[in-house]
């Protein structure tokens, strides 16, 4: 009769025996002998994986329509801090810009310090000069006041602009605020 | 063998020296982020908070603000100059208006644009409930700004905007 006993010892005893057949590096791969190597191998792994994705790839779920179609409306990727170390953002960059610890939003740049920014009847101006968006697919209708991007600052709104200009979160962010670009 | 101790000995080592230099608040970041924390403490209203610990607590306003301070807010109606007294009786109000508040200053970052002068940015955020039941959980990016004198460092200005404005 089967019993949790019996693997048990079959695995004891695949661990016993020398040999490096493929039945016995099955064993020691996923039935590790609980040896300090071991434990020191699995903290390693643990630290590592830690730092990585608390400040290098953080894991974000994505949850809500504002960049759809580029983005789904549910979704995961992960934020890639090290896009902005060696380069300022840019326009047209997607970034992923931190609202309160554990909550950030993903938009996109489309102005930068000095520029001027308005919507007209859902099309975006910047400087006066109305912008091709080739990845916004939703007609809108937004119209907005033209707004001078303070110095230190950005410009970034979502690809959805068929949502309701009130519910959409978009305007001027101090780009410190901007923590990486989405992995994928 | 011996030599493994050296590792666990250097960590410590590392650990104790970087706590005696962030808790014995030496440097000047952490002075101006112990007024913030204050800041924070005084707006922050909690279940239990009898009137005597309130008035206590908000009665420290003249040691983290000057003597004339000002409060700039994005479509706010508090928009003036300041002093530590008004100030109080204005926190006095703005607590009474909440069941309970919490006040958190995240992602600070100081800069010293000029000898004695201290700037801050961070997030301000506050959860809580009013009296009437309603819930409320805010952002806002808060700047302030900081002047040194013999007693420490103390506001001299507030400006609070909203993090993504339109």
């Amino acid at each position: 009769m089967f019993s949790l006993t019996a693997l048990w010892n079959r695995i004891v005893h695949l661990h016993r025996s020398d040999d490096d057949t493929a039945a016995a590096t099955f064993a020691e791969f996923f039935f590790p002998r609980m040896k300090k190597g071991f434990f020191l191998r699995m903290a390693v792994v643990a630290v590592v994986a830690a730092v990585v994705c608390k400040w290098v790839l953080i894991p974000c779920f994505i949850d809500g329509e504002s960049m759809m179609p580029t983005f789904p409306s549910r979704g995961f990727t992960f934020c890639w801090t090290g896009k902005y170390l060696f380069r300022d953002p840019a326009r047209g960059d997607v970034v992923i810009v931190k609202y309160v610890d554990k909550v950030f939003f993903l938009k996109r740049i489309v102005a930068l310090p000095g520029d001027v920014v308005q919507f007209r009847q859902g099309v975006l101006y910047v400087n006066g000069v109305p912008q091709k968006e080739p990845y916004v697919r939703y007609v809108s209708n937004w119209n907005t006041r033209p707004v001078k991007i303070s110095p230190g600052h950005c410009f970034v709104v979502g690809d959805n602009r068929s949502q309701y200009i009130g519910r959409h979160r978009f305007g001027q962010i101090r780009i410190s605020r901007i923590v990486g670009a989405p992995l994928f | 063998m011996k030599k493994y101790w050296i590792i666990p000995a250097a960590v410590i080592f590392l650990a104790a020296a970087g706590s005696f230099f962030f808790l014995s608040g030496r440097s000047e970041e952490a002075r101006i982020k112990k007024v913030l924390q204050t800041l924070c403490q005084m707006a922050t209203k909690r279940p239990g908070d009898n009137a005597a610990a309130a008035a206590l607590k908000i009665s420290r306003t003249d040691r983290i603000f000057a003597g004339t301070f000002t409060i700039s807010i994005s479509n706010g109606m508090f928009n003036g100059q300041y002093n530590p007294t008004q100030m109080t009786s204005e926190l006095a109000r703005y607590r009474n208006v909440f069941n309970e508040v919490e006040v958190e200053a995240q992602d600070i970052e100081i800069s010293f644009p000029q000898e004695n002068h201290a700037q801050a940015l961070f997030t301000g955020v506050l959860n809580g409930s009013t009296r009437n039941g309603k819930s409320l959980s805010e952002a806002r990016d808060v700047e302030c700004s900081f002047i040194k004198t013999d007693k420490g460092w103390f506001i001299t200005r507030i400006a609070i905007r909203e993090i993504m404005e339109k």
